[in-house]
């Protein structure tokens, strides 16, 4: 699902999504900002840097925020974007700013994005819907997992927080792969992650790319050793 | 303030009025003297933390003291406070408080070492005497014991009487939440000695007034700062803990004298300097961190961990301990470094923070603040707006640096009015490290409402050590739908315990404590409330009683009615002494979403429909009867259709007088048949046996519906001798049935 509006800044936000995704699985959203004249805005297209919110109309009609949990202190960065040309970022979309599940329970849901793209510049995704349905996997138990407080804050930290290893190896062993990348992320299970794309398909790839760059996010995270193996081996699988 | 034109001649005799926001609203009225020598404290003098105190009427009185703080500005004054309450069991343990001779608890210096001056006062690390005699503390109390929040709305100080109207909100122990909201005068007086200096800390005594009572209070000042916090920093090798830096201004700049503009008393230790290297820390890391190298303490003094690390990605610092006991813990990262950009300070550009002090001292500050809950402002609900003030990221504060005023030197090393309205009278759970989640008081997490009560507050979630409470409820369920809970009561302690049986909502021994979406707090109990003696059960140790209620039509109506969370507790009077909660358990309600469930909603919301279901009998009520008997054909898959039939099935397997017309209904087995078999269809003998004993009447032990469920599925089970599996697991289903129905008639200990 796509989606974009146009602002009186000369930008445009667009929130992309599955339309409809398993509650075993985690929703990996991407967002573009795309100018409309020779402008310079935020380069922190992320959740962690604090520019980026994303709200959240649930199926009951209750009202959530997607933001980081943590909160950072961190430099501005910023970035000319030409007419035309866009600014890309991926947002994990798994829990509210608490670290309370996003999406508790199956039904439809609407998410807007808001990015403060300047000073004074704040745009705003038209809203899309996406469709949380039960869990794709029978018998899995991928869909608790995802909605406890230890397990939610390891795959954003990317670090394996209180009790979760054994729900991370449960959802390291996940057939989604934003899931599993998560999840192995977070056991620091690097090698893991390249050596299964070394015999992935290119899409996949992409999945991979865009599930860590959702935690550990371009020009924020660029120094990470984990992002800097991973991204080295998706490009490789690219070339 | 106005001290014009007084006999007295003593500006603490004026008459001063403060609004809602503390403001003065009426200014000095001409008083009197009473004595020239001994008069009204100055109103100056207020100004700080006060240890409030009330007076127990009698022995048995629970002991209420908290921390109270009183901030006297330049033209206004506000009050707030935070009380612990204790009940106080046993008349051989109680140290009963008495006016004017209390002293100070021995509460852990939480200002940590002070140097002591020439003249025998406290002098503190930045060089300022801030005591006279003894060293100022901060009232502290364990957050099991948190009983209510108190807030000025409105004070004047006349004669040496602050007589301040406060709004109190009580707080729910169990569920952590504040409430209700009441109202109350708070009036305290003050005298001191004119000419000699005090050597003892000020104190007022006074009166609360209050829920409906009037106590004695007395308040004993512990500091002119408002809150204290003792901050342990832990640096990893190379990198250092800024302990002063020269900010734009010219001055010199602490942690301490930062924190100090905001009234907050907070004492840096830098414990270990020698934290091994990482050069890319985690928050796993850093909680692992937290935990090995933060130095153990005991008691309930506020305790803050700042790590000075290495990096997290490009990031400055982070906040980032918000597990089950959060906000204890924050980071800045020595090695982030600052950009190249011309508003930047040219010898800070591409410089680590760890080599520009200013900045890293600010990054430390604003991660403490968070662990103080306080926000960003571009993120708080409050919506303050942005600023150059110390919560503003240091993105947003380089926002408005100029290259003739670059950053660091164009921050302010203070706190916005909003924070530090926060820092110091935000209620206890809000700001102290280790309670309440970050997000509670500025961002999307919060809590409120009304009922009056004493000054002991609210009691739920005391606990009684041999005996357990359990409460199974759905955790979630839509509008309409049929809601059943085990309730399970288990001894476990060393010695056998006499408990009632009486788990039932419609005997008075159990009741369920609600708490909607909206806060209200209602007590859930059963539509018909039977009156008798309490039988009692002998409980060994590890034997445990239970029984199964219905809770979808009570007292309250329907009782989940309104979407959003709802919080349940159990409450148990075990026997004549001994209350037992339960934990609280949460049931998400939402709207009905399917065609099937918005039938089955409707149905349900039905007058007639819900009584009918709490009593196990649609009596004379023939539209209830309709709907029951379609929602039991048209839904029996779900247990509300099943919960349905099984009260056709109670009801037509009886005959029914309705005096009022003196008719009778007489029975019909058949059809009553017909609908049990449409309960059970489907359905294992554990739940049908569940439905059945909820929808009986709990003041109707034969009701037919329980027997005559356990007589159908003993005619279903297995032939004797059948040896499969599934026979074993189908006989084993049938005598779990039938022990939940034997609990239904007497709780068995088991």
């Amino acid at each position: 699902m796509n989606s974009s509006v146009s602002d009186v800044s000369g930008l445009r936000l667009a929130l992309q999504t599955d339309a409809s995704l398993a509650l075993d699985q985690v929703l990996i959203g991407g967002l573009t900002l795309t100018a409309e004249r020779d402008t310079t805005v935020s380069a922190r297209l992320n959740l962690i840097e604090g520019d980026l919110v994303i709200d959240v109309t649930g199926p009951t009609g209750h009202t959530a925020r997607c933001s980081w949990p943590w909160p950072v202190d961190a430099m501005p960065r910023r970035v000319d974007l030409r007419h035309g040309h866009e600014l890309d970022g991926s947002v994990a979309l798994l829990a509210t700013d608490t670290s309370a599940p996003l999406f508790p329970e199956p039904g439809a849901y609407t998410l807007v994005a808001t990015y403060d793209a300047a000073p004074g510049i704040t745009v705003s995704s038209p809203p899309v819907t996406v469709r949380r349905t039960a869990a794709a996997k029978r018998n899995s138990d991928d869909a608790r997992l995802l909605q406890r407080r230890d397990v939610i804050q390891s795959l954003l930290s990317a670090s394996a927080m209180g009790d979760s290893d054994d729900a991370l190896h449960s959802l390291a062993s996940s057939d989604h792969v934003p899931t599993r990348t998560l999840a192995a992320l977070a056991l620091d299970q690097i090698d893991d992650i390249v050596s299964r794309l070394e015999d992935t398909d290119a899409d996949t790839a992409l999945d991979v790319a865009t599930a860590v760059d959702a935690v550990l996010p371009s020009g924020c995270f660029d120094g990470d050793e984990r992002r800097i193996a991973i991204q080295r081996a998706v490009s490789a699988r690219r070339r | 303030m106005n001290s014009a034109c007084t006999c007295s001649g003593t500006p603490s005799d004026d008459v001063l009025v403060f609004g809602e926001d503390g403001e003065v609203v009426q200014p000095a009225i001409p008083g009197s003297v009473i004595n020239r020598f001994f008069g009204p404290c100055p109103i100056g003098s207020l100004d700080g933390s006060w240890l409030l105190e009330i007076v127990p009427r009698t022995i048995f009185a629970p002991q209420v003291r908290g921390p109270m703080r009183i901030e006297v500005g330049a033209s206004s004054l506000r009050v707030s406070g935070d009380m612990y309450s204790q009940r106080r069991l046993f008349p051989g343990q109680i140290d009963p408080v008495v006016i004017g001779t209390i002293g100070r608890p021995p509460i852990p210096d939480p200002i940590g070492p002070f140097i002591r001056g020439a003249d025998g006062g406290q002098i503190d690390e930045d060089g300022l005497v801030i005591f006279p005699t003894t060293p100022p503390w901060y009232p502290a109390f364990p957050k099991e014991q948190y009983s209510w929040y108190f807030r000025s709305n409105g004070a004047t100080y006349a004669n040496g009487t602050l007589t301040v109207q406060i709004v109190r909100h009580l707080w729910n122990r169990a569920t952590q939440e504040f409430a209700s909201t009441d109202t109350g005068t708070l009036a305290l007086t003050c005298r001191q000695n004119l000419i000699i200096v005090q050597r003892r800390p000020l104190v007022m005594e006074g009166t609360l007034t209050i829920g409906g009572s009037t106590s004695i209070v007395k308040a004993t000042k512990t500091s002119p700062f408002y809150r204290g916090c003792a901050v342990e920093v832990d640096a990893m090798v190379n990198r250092s803990f800024p302990p002063q830096a020269t900010i734009g201004s010219g001055a010199i700049a602490t942690f301490k004298s930062i924190y100090a503009t905001a009234g907050f008393d907070v004492t840096v230790t830098t414990n270990e300097t020698n934290v091994p290297n990482d050069a890319s820390l985690t928050n796993a890391e850093m909680s692992t961190l937290l935990s090995g190298h933060r130095q153990p303490f005991t008691g309930d003094d506020w305790h803050l961990w700042l790590l000075v690390g290495s990096a997290q990605g490009g990031l400055f610092g982070i906040m980032f301990d918000d597990d089950t006991v959060p906000r204890e813990g924050a980071a800045g990262f020595a090695d982030a470094t600052l950009g190249n950009d011309s508003v930047i300070l040219a010898s800070a550009r591409n410089q680590p923070l760890n080599n520009v002090p200013a900045a890293f001292l600010r990054t430390l500050v604003h991660e403490a603040g968070h662990a103080f809950n306080l926000f960003h402002p571009k993120h708080d609900v409050h919506m303050p707006g942005i600023g150059i003030e110390i919560m503003n990221q240091t993105g947003d504060v380089i926002g408005f640096a100029t290259t003739a005023n670059p950053y660091p030197n164009n921050a302010a090393f203070n706190f916005s009015d909003h924070d530090r309205t926060s820092l110091i009278h935000s209620p206890d759970p809000q700001v102290k490290p280790g309670w309440k989640n970050f997000g509670w008081g500025h961002g999307s997490l919060s809590a409120g409402l009304p009922s009056p009560v004493d000054v002991a507050g609210l009691n739920a979630g005391d606990t009684d050590d041999g005996l357990s409470l359990t409460i199974d409820v759905p955790q979630q369920a839509f509008v309409g739908e049929y809601v059943t809970a085990e309730v399970v009561l288990t001894n476990t302690g060393r010695d056998p315990r006499q408990v009632t049986t009486l788990l039932t909502l419609a005997e008075g021994d159990l009741v369920f404590l609600r708490t909607a979406p909206d806060g209200e707090i209602d007590r859930v109990l059963d539509v018909a409330i039977g009156c008798g003696p309490r039988p009692m059960v002998t409980l060994q140790p590890g034997e445990s009683i239970s029984n199964h209620v219905q809770v979808f039509f009570t007292n309250l109506g329907v009782t989940f009615t309104e979407p959003g969370r709802h919080t349940v507790i159990a409450q148990l009077e075990a026997d004549a002494m001994t209350t037992v909660y339960s934990a609280p358990s949460t049931i998400d309600v939402r709207t009905a979403a399917s065609d099937t469930e918005v039938a089955i909603s409707a149905s349900m919301l039905t007058p007639g429909v819900g009584r009918a279901l709490a009593l196990g009998d649609f009596a004379g009520d023939e539209r209830a009867r309709a709907v029951l008997t379609d929602l039991a054909e048209s839904h029996a898959d779900s247990d509300t259709g099943a919960a349905s039939a099984m009260v056709m099935a109670n009801s037509l397997a009886r005959p029914f007088t309705d005096f009022r017309n003196d008719t009778t209904r007489k029975p019909a087995p058949k059809e009553a048949d017909r609908f049990l078999d449409l309960a059970i269809a489907g359905r294992s003998a554990t739940r049908s046996a569940a439905l059945a004993v909820t929808v009986a009447s709990p003041t109707e032990k034969d009701a037919p519906v329980v027997a005559n469920t356990i007589a159908r599925l003993r005619r279903s089970a297995p032939k004797t001798g059948a040896r499969s599996r599934a026979a074993a697991d189908s006989n084993s289903d049938i005598a779990a049935a039938e022990r939940i129905a034997a609990d239904f008639v007497s709780p068995q200990p088991r």
